[in-house]
Parts: C-alpha cells; structure tokens; sequence
C-alpha cells in the first residue's frame, strides 16, 4: 500500500477533477424517438397556424383567406421546428 | 375483447362539485395523490439518515436531484437554482405518472392531452412572463431573427410566432403520444397472451412469445418514462432559457 | 431502439377501432373530465412544489453539500500530508547526502592521520630495531673478545703444560700467552 507521494499526489488530482461535475451527457434519442419528435414538431405548428387563420378569419371576416395563409406559414414554421430540431439550435436535438 | 382504450377511461372515486364545475377525485386524481406521496417520501425518507455514504434509496433520490440539478445548470447556469425546485417538480410528477401508469391496472395520468397540456402551457407561459418581465418590449426581438432582409421580416415573423406557439402543444402530444401508445401495445400484446390461455395445450406454449415481447416491451416503457420525463424538463430548460437569454 | 416507429401500427389500429365509432371516441377527448382532472392536477402540483422546495429539496442539497465538503476536507488533509511527506522525503534525501560528504570527509582525515601515525610508528620501530640491534652487535662483539680472551688463557695453561711435559721445561705463563697470542694472530 505504500506509494510515493508523486503517485499519492496523482491519485488527489484524479479525485478532484473528478469530483467537479461534469455536465449531463447528452441523450442519444432513438431513431423512432426523432420520428416522433419530427412528427409533432410538423403536426403542431400546422394546427397552430390553421387555428390562429381561423381567429384572424372570423376577426377580420377574411374567410377564406387567412386559414390558408396561415396554414401555409404554420407549414413554414413546422419546417422551421423541423430544422432547429435537426440542427440542435433550439435544443441540442433531445426529445 | 375489451378495448385497449379502456384503461384511460376516467372513472371518479367520489364525485365533488365546485360551483357549476364537476371536480370528482377520480383514479386520475388518486394516481396524481399516490405520485406526490411518492415523490415525497422518496426525497425525504430515504435522505432522512444523510448518510454521507448513501444507501441504494438515498442513492436514487440523490440521482435524481444531480440529473435536474445538472440540466438546470447547464442550460441556465446560475440562474437555474431560481427554477430548480419547479423543474424539479415537473420532473418528478411526469416522471412519476409515467412510472406508476406500468403497473397493472393502474392509471397513466400522463396520458391525457389535458394533463400534459396543461403542464407544457404553463412552462410556456411562465417562461413567456419571465421573458417579458426581464425583457420587456425588448422580448420580442425573439420573434425577429437577426441578419434579415427587410422583405422576409413580415413573412418571417409570424411563422417565428406559430413556431414559438407551437412549442408547448409539440411537447404535450409527444409526451401524451408515448404514453398512450406504449401502454395501449403492452395492454394489447397482454390480452393476447390471456386469450391464448383458452386455446390447446401446444398453442399454450406459443403464448411465451408475446409474454416474452410484453417483458421486453415493459423495460422499453420503463426507459421510456423516463426520457420522456427528461425530455420534459430539458424543454422547460431550454424555454426558461430563451426567454432569459434572447439567444 | 426503434420503438414509436412501430408504435404507429397499434396507435392505427386503435384509431379505427370500432369502439372508437361507437362510443365518444377517445377518452383524452371527454371534455367532462377536463375540470377534474386540471383541478387535481394544479394542487398536487402545488402541493409537491411546495413539499420540494421548502422540505425536500433542501435536505438533499445539504447531504450532497456535507458529502463535497467531507470529500474536500479529506482531499485537501491528504494533499497537506502527501505535500509533508514530500517535504520530509526532500529533507530525507538533502540529509542524507550531506551525511555523506561529513562521513567521506571523516573518512579521508581519519585516514590521513592513521597514515602519519603510522609512518611514524614504523620510524620509531625501524630505529628502536637499528638500536638493539647495534648493541646486540656489541654484546656479541664483546662476548667473543672475551671469549677469545679466556681462551687465549686456557691455550696458553695448554701450551705451558704441553710444554711442561713434553720438553720438561718449565715456562714462564706470561711468556706462554705471548706466544699464544701470538700465534693466534697469525693463524
């Protein structure tokens, strides 16, 4: 058991660095878990746009402009989740 | 056979009124109970002793503390010991929902779009208060990226604002999807293994296989709960984050 | 872990399920629950925020901060100890070289002093032994003058005595030694 104090000292290092927390490691989500996330992303911002074309319609009586405007942009902002997910801008890609 | 959306019938326990409102304490609400109790329990028995070398319990509360404690610094450094215990929470009775909807014949509460709805809106809407408050007016610079040609801004701001609203009714379906899925295939694969019991002694053997997938299948939704239930709380993060940092 | 690819397959069957069309339809989407089940929702939420952050939550912080600090303290006592030991094991060494100068240094006079002793000692013996030997020299030297003496004596009584009785002549003693003397000399 006995070591010298240079291994001694090592063996202090390797417990202080480890002692100092890492930050959490990143989760591999599976390829269903994406799909799913993909899915959602997409199917989300599609119903928030159709909704919020048809408060505008009913609002400004533009029927029925609005909803397809605006299901078109929910389409955009779907793809738009769809790329932040992909690239980790939002999120690092968990979920 | 009984169908598989059975389970997430809401039966009350005893009915309760609340001015026009139907507030009964139905098995949703006993399982809601059943995970705060739980939670509790966990959190506060087994570090009752602080044992400085923790036993297996204390060990698990301790992971699960370190695991949100993580995430929250990591997404909000100093800030996130503010939002800490809130995370915290909404880990816990995510993940709690999760777990204790595997035992058999219990309730998933986290299966139902209400509940997880309503937990996703009110993360957003909090982060949404906090980046107004922190921010003011300036919060809304969220919605218009930088390094924009003039003519994208009105197409691109309201697509930023759908996207940004889409978030909380992204992470309540997921979180209810997987949920509800993963608990309909094991109640599936299970009643087909009850109703291979009734058939011959030879297709009685057969009726391993599903068993042996339902097995499988229930360490699959024990891993699932709780991603799902880290999901959650790194979404909650990464909201509170946005709304603190303005990217 | 493919799983909610083939998830999609029961959620399908399940859509077109035919309790689906019968019945209300999804029970997520009974709207008569919804109250109950937000109301239920909202306080034990509250309830376990509450329990976290002002019961639970703390007493874990202060277990994981004890345990770090203990970790500390251990790391921090042992790392003055290995720093002593290092210290000492220096010391050790610097000691033990400097013992080593001193001990060659004694060594070199000790035998620088013993080497002079010594040639001294053997002077003092080489002369003790010239002198005995000199007077031994002269011991025998005058050992044999007088043996020579006395025997010059004897041989002279001899010679008288021979010559007594040979030639009957009575000689003087004197006379006897002379000439023994004498011919002692040249033989």
């Amino acid at each position: 058991m006995s070591q010298t104090p240079d291994e001694l000292g090592q063996k202090i290092k390797e417990a202080r660095d480890k002692q100092s927390p890492k930050p959490a490691a990143a989760s591999t989500q599976s390829g269903g878990g994406k799909a799913l996330r993909a899915a959602t992303d997409l199917a989300a911002a599609l119903v928030v746009g159709v909704v919020l074309g048809y408060w505008i319609d009913r609002w400004l009586g533009t029927k029925p402009f609005g909803i397809i405007l605006f299901l078109f942009l929910g389409f955009a902002a779907g793809f738009l989740n769809l790329y932040r997910a992909q690239t980790g801008q939002n999120d690092k890609n968990k979920g | 056979m009984q169908s598989p959306l059975e389970q997430f019938v809401i039966k009350p326990i005893f009915p309760l009124h609340l001015g026009q409102y139907d507030i009964s304490f139905t098995q949703s609400s006993l399982w809601m109970v059943v995970a705060v109790v739980l939670t509790t329990l966990l959190m506060t028995l087994s570090v009752r002793g602080r044992a400085l070398v923790p036993g297996r319990w204390q060990n698990i509360a301790e992971m699960l503390y370190e695991v949100v404690f993580g995430l929250t610094r990591e997404y909000l450094h100093e800030e996130g010991r503010k939002y800490f215990p809130f995370v915290f929470s909404l880990f816990m009775i995510v993940l709690m929902g999760n777990l204790l909807g595997l035992i058999p014949y219990s309730f998933t509460y986290t299966s139902h779009i209400i509940v997880t709805g309503a937990l996703a809106l009110f993360v957003f809407g909090m982060a949404t208060l906090v980046g107004i408050w922190k921010h003011k007016l300036h919060f809304f610079s969220l919605f218009l990226p930088s390094g924009l040609p003039m003519l994208m801004i009105p197409l691109i701001i309201p697509i930023e604002i759908i996207s940004y609203l889409s978030r909380p009714l992204s992470l309540s379906v997921r979180l209810c999807a997987n949920m509800m899925m993963g608990h309909t295939m094991l109640k599936l694969i299970a009643a087909f293994c009850a109703s291979l019991v009734f058939l011959s002694v030879g297709l009685k053997l057969v009726g391993i296989i599903p068993f042996v997938v339902n097995t499988a299948l229930m360490g699959l939704e024990l891993l699932i709960a709780f991603i799902q239930a880290y999901v959650f709380a790194i979404l909650t993060c990464i909201y509170l984050r946005d709304a603190i940092e303005l990217h | 872990m493919k799983h909610p690819a083939f998830l999609f397959i029961p959620a399908g069957i399940l859509l077109s399920h035919p309790a689906l069309a019968e019945e209300k339809g999804l029970p997520q989407m009974d709207t008569s629950t919804f109250a109950s089940q937000l109301f239920w929702l909202f306080v034990c939420f509250t309830a376990l925020y509450l329990l976290m952050s002002r019961f639970s939550l703390p007493r874990v912080a202060e277990t994981l901060e004890k345990r770090l600090a203990q970790k500390e303290d251990t790391l921090k006592q042992a790392g003055q100890w290995n720093d002593e030991a290092a210290k000492t094991k220096t010391e050790y060494e610097k000691s033990l070289v400097k013992a080593q100068k001193t001990a060659a240094a004694a060594a070199a006079a000790a035998e620088r002093s013993m080497s002079g002793k010594i040639s001294e000692e053997q002077a003092r013996f080489a002369d003790n032994s010239r002198k005995r030997l000199a007077a031994a020299e002269q011991n025998i030297a005058k050992a044999k003058a007088e043996a020579l003496h006395s025997l010059s004596d004897i041989a002279a009584d001899i010679a008288a005595e021979m010559v007594q009785k040979i030639a009957d002549v009575q000689i003087n003693k004197a006379d006897a030694k002379k000439a023994v003397t004498t011919a002692m000399r040249e033989g």
